[in-house]
């Protein structure tokens, strides 16, 4: 049931304009602004406690915002008639009553939503769940109860999917089937938004990036200008690592030793790194450039590697 | 609405709950005929023969108030709020209506149970015996109990959010506060909820109050606190 969705001057899928949640004196999500581009894949990164499940209900209209505003379809979404074939959300936990049968779940919601029946048997093979349908909820793994979700906000075939943390709880072919589902419906048209405590596994999936840290937005834009933004380090491995050090910082770099008990220099290319040593007469055993992993930024930007 | 309606029955009638409120209301309905039709002793008046009949409207008051709260415990309210078309106030209005759809299904089965039990039982004996209009009274009067006592549970549920919170606050305030209250001013009980509920369902007898008196004040509780809880839905988040 996929479809052409998009078309040339539509307005951001979703905008959300200073978006501040407080509750009580803790501040959840601080002063958040971002865009969500139509027919994209947008990634909402942040370390567990950044804010994310928080800002992702105020998107979608569960939770009220003490400040901003949030527009799907550049329709406040205060005002927004709430429509499964627009806005299709997965907000953990999946939101089914664990005496309830899969089945009878979204059932229920397909009435709700004025859906036909017979969409709920397409979601249901859709996500793999027909075997368990008629299980109760409450026997089902996490990761069945993940792909529940998910089916549940598959149900309206919606322009616009919103979804966090889906790969919890999902095995290896779960999260490749899931990446192929988020990508067709991207590449026809429909917009994902979704959130991850981790980057590298998402990396593959999103174009674009929006990562927050303490509820304030540390990052905005694709996921190819994060990868490049990753500062390189020298990697070097000698026995006269303080005389390098000293030669390092004189020429403008820094370095600081690594678990390995080799040498991380910051600052210098390894073309620099190599005259350096060459000149002050430093015999180098191994010298290596090394980008810094997705993983090394978002630690970088976020601060986690600190926590 | 109507579809909201649909899916909100689907909820209603898909989990064991309804059928462990069918099996509870059964089991009471046929101890209470017991209790009062065999083991009281004599009943020689209308009002003592009616008791054998009455149902018990907290049954559904629970009922209404474990479903509704358990939406808000089982995050089942934020999905159904995300697709139902209408804000949540309407959401939480068909809700409502479903428990006091099933609410009124339930009762029947009870008052079907206490009738056709009851009234074998109370031709043995003596003084007048029940008229059909007397029997229709009672009947009447336990279905509008059960059906405003599962809006007001589902009402409840809604406002309070927590399904063993609610059922602990209302068996205190039925089995200790109405109790204490009735110490002090009897008319003043009949004003609550619980009061006006055992007027309408026969439970009580010989007060100041008629049953379309205390049907009226059932009924306006259960209006205000129904008005409140979808006024609250439409200002709360939703986990």
């Amino acid at each position: 049931m996929t479809s052409s969705r998009t078309s040339v001057g539509d307005p951001a899928a979703i905008r959300v304009e200073g978006l501040t949640k407080r509750y009580g004196r803790r501040t959840a999500v601080d002063d958040l602004s971002f865009t969500v581009g139509t027919g994209r894949v947008t990634g909402f990164f942040g370390p567990n406690g950044a804010g994310k499940t928080t800002a992702l209900k105020a998107v979608v209209g569960l939770a009220r915002p003490t400040a901003g505003r949030a527009f799907v379809r550049g329709t406040p979404v205060t005002t927004l008639r709430p429509d499964a074939r627009l806005l299709g959300v997965h907000i953990e936990p999946c939101g089914a009553h664990p005496g309830r049968t899969g089945r009878a779940h979204l059932r229920s919601l397909a009435a709700l939503a004025g859906l036909p029946r017979r969409r709920v048997g397409e979601v249901l093979e859709l996500v793999g769940l027909e075997e368990a349908a008629r299980r109760r909820v409450g026997k089902y793994s996490m990761g069945m109860r993940q792909r529940l979700g998910l089916a549940a906000a598959l149900l309206g075939d919606p322009e616009i999917l919103v979804l966090d943390e889906p790969v919890n709880g999902l095995d290896p072919q779960g999260i490749r089937w899931l990446r192929t589902l988020l990508r067709e419906r991207a590449a026809n048209g429909g917009t994902v938004l979704l959130s991850s405590h981790m980057l590298g596994e998402a990396a593959q999936t999103v174009d674009d990036v929006i990562m927050i840290d303490r509820g304030r937005l540390v990052h905005n834009g694709t996921i190819r200008d994060l990868e490049q933004s990753g500062e390189s380090v020298v990697v070097v491995r000698t026995a006269e690592a303080e005389r390098l050090s000293r030669l390092v910082a004189a020429a403008g770099g820094r370095t600081q030793r690594d678990d390995g008990g080799g040498l991380l220099i910051e600052g210098l290319d390894v073309t620099e790194v190599a005259r350096l040593a060459q000149r002050g007469g430093v015999l180098l055993e191994e010298i290596a450039q090394r980008t810094a992993s997705l993983e090394d930024v978002f630690f970088g930007l976020t601060g986690g590697a600190d926590r | 609405m109507s579809h909201l309606l649909r899916g909100e029955l689907i909820k209603t009638v898909t989990t064991r709950t309804v059928l462990g409120f069918a099996v509870g209301g059964v089991v009471f309905a046929v101890l209470n005929v017991l209790v009062i039709a065999v083991a009281s002793g004599t009943l020689d008046k209308v009002p003592e023969k009616e008791e054998a009949l009455a149902g018990l409207p907290i049954l559904l008051l629970l009922w209404g108030l474990v479903g509704a709260a358990g939406e808000y415990r089982h995050r089942t309210a934020a999905p159904a709020a995300l697709v139902g078309r209408r804000d949540r106030g309407v959401v939480l209005s068909a809700r409502i209506v479903a428990y006091a759809l099933t609410g009124l299904l339930l009762g029947t089965l009870t008052t079907i149970v206490s009738v056709g039990l009851a009234l074998p039982l109370l031709s043995d004996q003596p003084g007048p015996d029940l008229t059909s209009g007397d029997i229709g009274a009672v009947v009447a009067g336990n279905l509008v109990a059960f059906v405003l006592s599962a809006i007001l549970g589902a009402a409840l549920g809604a406002l309070i959010r927590s399904p063993v919170l609610g059922v602990v606050v209302l068996l205190i305030v039925n089995f200790a506060v109405v109790p204490l209250l009735s110490g002090v001013s009897e008319s003043g009980v009949n004003l609550t909820p619980f009061g006006a509920a055992g007027i309408l369902s026969r439970m009580t007898h010989n007060t100041t109050l008629s049953m379309v008196g205390a049907g009226w004040v059932l009924a306006a509780w259960t209006v205000a606190i129904t008005l409140v809880a979808v006024i609250v839905e439409r200002r709360r988040d939703l986990a």
